[in-house]
């Protein structure tokens, strides 16, 4: 139904450019390595569109979020609804020639609510860990009869992700709601090794080198969440979590591995100052350190994550209100380097909604513009540039 | 297994994505992921779990050869014999086939490979004569030596028996610059009893060609018997090649010490048989990506002439079907290794520059197959039987500098770590 381009989508386009501008160039440093290489990869926002743009201020967010980080907030939602969200990222690697860059995207989240009388019930798939990384690479094979230039491709596609099932039940202005489910994942690691040609055809043409091994993963997690709303001005919401030791399998080895996995706590609350404007803030902190023990390549730490935005609800096109959101937001990585110190993730973030047919279709376009490590300290530096776009369907 | 794969495809749908460009300013010492060195190891016969070879020689013989020598060297001493048992009793003349009268002229006809023939660089200062006898004995072309006429029957006089002189040809006035490379033997005498003769005992017992000039090396790559027969009023020319023929040396080809030889008459091949290591240096070969493989010779001193190479020739190595140690010299042959064929270049040899016979395919299929634990591979000349002339190299009983051996180059398996 888009024909044109509409010109806030036109700004928003433009945000990305001056954003990508205004992350500078670091100085050249050691190589570095991607956050999605590390450890069980890099967690990834379980935010969608509307509270990613709020700085992941999804807990306790009035009018509604896909996010559903706390179970409770299951009751946020007046009707049935079902969406989408979808991730790209792009991603700025420093470098010791420089920096490099990578992009990726990642189906963020898939979520359904259906409220059935005081209940409501939901049903959502989500990305928890990202381990995608491709990296190629030029390097020579040094022999007592010649050398042999190659590419080495080292690529890596996969993550950890989670279903999960969640019933809240409102009581007053409380909601009491419990959560959970599987949680899976399975990485694909695969290392190619390609040998140039001799154009004299002296040298013999070496066999390329490929090989690959598949790594499952597979846990289980229960969350319980409260909520509290006060007649949709004000909404506070929390949640506790508590999750299975993970196992991973790697198939052609046979080799097992069991990690623990963290113990995680948020709290978030919204609340709307005036009929147009919105102000959002959550918190959390995820017990990493449990899995300490279990990693011998990289240091493993517990994580404290916060975002905070505002909602302003003046503009319109036709009927539809156009809500124009702002925000901020940072979270520690748990995974670094071992023998450096824990990585921090910061961005600034900005987006709007498109609601249609009456409501009956919503858009939610949020962007990012930010930073993760610092190559001295952390032993890896990535600036990027993130959108969301969550697209649901709703019905009354 | 359902729900190994439920997880996967629910992983695809919301957790992996996808990385569409790769990030290429990365060191190979710190990338991520994992991989393992590709590296060169060279195993020389004793580090095998065990090696054994052989030399068979009898694969092709001067009778079976593409070329005769005839010679007159210090150090060789060769004659041509032949013989022409397709002599025609009519001809076609005016497309009518008609009785022969008579032969009123015979020759023979020899093109000389001057390239590989042996000549003086300034006219003959000795006569130079290239003479054909006829032979007071018959012979076998494949079992004909100096010494005997056919297995277990010695010649009378080693060299052949040599019977009456049937034509000259002096040449003192030639060098090497303007030897030309068809030489035509005039023979005299009662031509057509002779040719006659031949015709009606099917060529036997057969004639010699015999050189008497030091130093002079004919290689002979093509005979043919020409007569000018009479019938029905006219000369016809009538063209025979030999029906047989070979050519008998002086001193024999040197028996086979504890060396590996290629080529030479009778043609010599190099069989081994050899059990690759499962790991070396803690490097695991079996189930390793094998980059390149190559069989290394390594050549030892230029043979005595004149038995050395003289001219470049090829060698090729094929698998064998059978251990050649315990079924001899007819253990069936397979595919050859490689499509091409490795140069023996004497030049090369003499320096000590080892022949490599690529065999990635046959090392490749050990690494990947646990059951298959010897290899029998085989080396020869190709053509074989192209030349008088061989090889010499170290054998698994050499100096460990002259084993024969294998390089690799060689990725072991990743060893793919958990986070």
């Amino acid at each position: 139904m888009m024909n044109t381009p509409h010109p806030l989508a036109l700004l928003t386009v433009s945000a990305f450019g001056i954003g990508l501008a205004l992350i500078g160039s670091p100085a050249a440093l050691p190589a570095q390595v991607p956050a999605t290489s590390l450890g069980l990869g890099a967690p990834v926002a379980r935010t969608d569109g509307r509270a990613a743009a709020l700085g992941g201020a999804g807990v306790g967010l009035l009018g509604g979020s896909l996010t559903l980080l706390s179970p409770a907030d299951l009751t946020g939602h007046t009707g049935n609804v079902i969406g989408l969200s979808l991730n790209p990222e792009s991603i700025t690697l420093v470098t010791a020639g420089g920096e490099d860059q990578a992009k990726r995207s990642r189906i963020g989240l898939m979520q359904a609510v259906v409220p059935i009388g005081q209940w409501v019930v939901g049903v959502g798939l989500r990305s928890e860990l990202d381990q995608d990384f491709l990296v190629v690479f030029p390097d020579t094979l040094d022999t007592s009869f010649g050398r042999f230039p190659f590419e080495e491709r080292r690529e890596q596609d996969g993550g950890v992700s989670s279903l999960e099932l969640s019933l809240a039940r409102r009581v007053g202005p409380l909601t009491v709601a419990v959560a959970g489910g599987p949680i899976f994942g399975a990485v694909r690691q695969v290392v190619s090794r390609r040998f140039e040609v001799d154009p004299t055809g002296i040298l013999p043409t070496l066999t390329p080198v490929e090989d690959f091994a598949k790594l499952t993963y597979a846990s289980s997690r229960v969350r319980g969440g409260l909520s509290f709303e006060a007649a949709d001005r004000f909404r506070l919401s929390g949640m506790v979590g508590w999750t299975a030791a993970l196992e991973a399998d790697q198939q052609e080895t046979g080799l097992t591995q069991e990690y623990q996995m963290p113990i995680e706590v948020a709290v978030g609350g919204s609340a709307r100052l005036s009929p147009e404007l919105l102000l959002a803030a959550s918190g959390g902190w995820i017990q990493w350190s449990r899995a300490k023990g279990d990693f011998n390549s990289v240091g493993v730490a517990s994580v404290s994550w916060g975002g905070g935005g505002i909602e302003w609800s003046r503009l319109t096109l036709g009927s539809a209100s156009v809500p124009l959101r702002l925000g901020y937001r940072f979270a520690d990585l748990p995974f670094f380097p071992r023998g450096k110190q824990q990585a921090r993730e910061t961005a600034f973030t900005f987006g709007l909604g498109l609601s249609t047919a009456g409501g009956k279709a919503v858009l939610d376009l949020s962007g990012e513009i930010g930073s993760r490590g610092d190559a001295a300290e952390s032993g890896f530096d990535e600036s990027f540039t993130g959108a969301a776009f969550t697209i649901s369907i709703r019905r009354p | 297994m359902i729900r190994l794969r439920a997880a996967v495809i629910l992983s695809l749908l919301a957790g992996s994505g996808c990385t569409e460009d790769a990030i290429t300013d990365v060191s190979p010492e710190d990338a991520p992921g994992s991989s393992q060195p590709t590296v060169e190891i060279e195993l020389r016969a004793d580090d095998f779990v065990s090696f054994e070879d052989t030399t068979y020689v009898g694969y092709a013989i001067p009778g079976a050869a593409p070329f005769t020598i005839v010679a007159d060297q210090t150090g060789l001493d060769s004659r041509w014999l032949g013989r022409f048992s397709t002599i025609p009793d009519s001809v076609r003349v005016d497309s009518l086939q008609v009785p022969i009268d008579s032969f009123v002229a015979a020759a023979l006809r020899l093109v000389v490979d001057t390239v590989l023939s042996v000549l003086p660089d300034s006219a003959f200062a000795d006569p130079f004569l290239l003479s054909a006898f006829s032979l007071d004995r018959s012979f076998v072309e494949r079992e004909a030596t100096w010494t005997e006429a056919s297995a277990g029957v010695p010649w009378t006089t080693p060299g052949g028996d040599l019977g009456a002189l049937l034509g000259t040809l002096s040449l003192d006035t030639l060098t090497a610059e303007i030897f030309p490379d068809t030489i035509i033997i005039p023979l005299s005498g009662n031509i057509d009893s002779l040719v006659a003769a031949w015709r009606a005992a099917e060529g036997e017992p057969g004639l010699a060609l015999s050189v008497e000039a030091r130093g002079v090396v004919l290689q002979v790559s093509a005979t043919a018997l020409l007569l000018d027969a009479a019938a029905s009023d006219t000369t016809v020319d009538v063209a025979r090649s030999p029906t047989s023929q070979t050519f008998i040396f002086d001193p024999p080809t040197p028996a086979v010490g504890l060396t590996l030889r290629l080529g030479g008459l009778p043609a010599a091949r190099a069989y081994m048989r050899f059990q690759i290591p499962e790991s070396v240096a803690g490097l695991d070969l079996r189930g390793a990506v094998i980059n390149d493989a190559v069989l290394l010779l390594r050549p030892l001193g230029t043979p005595m002439d004149p038995f050395a190479l003289a001219q470049s020739t090829a060698a090729s190595a094929f698998e064998l079907t059978g251990n050649p140690l315990t079924e001899g010299e007819k253990v069936p042959i397979g595919a050859n290794l490689s499509l091409g064929a490795e140069p023996l270049d004497p030049d090369s040899l003499a320096v000590g520059v080892s022949v490599e016979f690529p065999a990635t395919a046959l090392i490749q299929q050990w690494a990947s197959n646990d059951t298959i634990q010897f290899l029998n591979v085989g080396l020869r000349t190709v053509p074989e039987g192209s030349t008088l002339g061989r090889w010499e190299f170290g054998s698994s009983e050499s100096l460990p500098a002259f084993q024969p051996g294998l390089r690799l180059i060689v990725t072991p398996p990743t060893d793919f770590e958990l986070p």
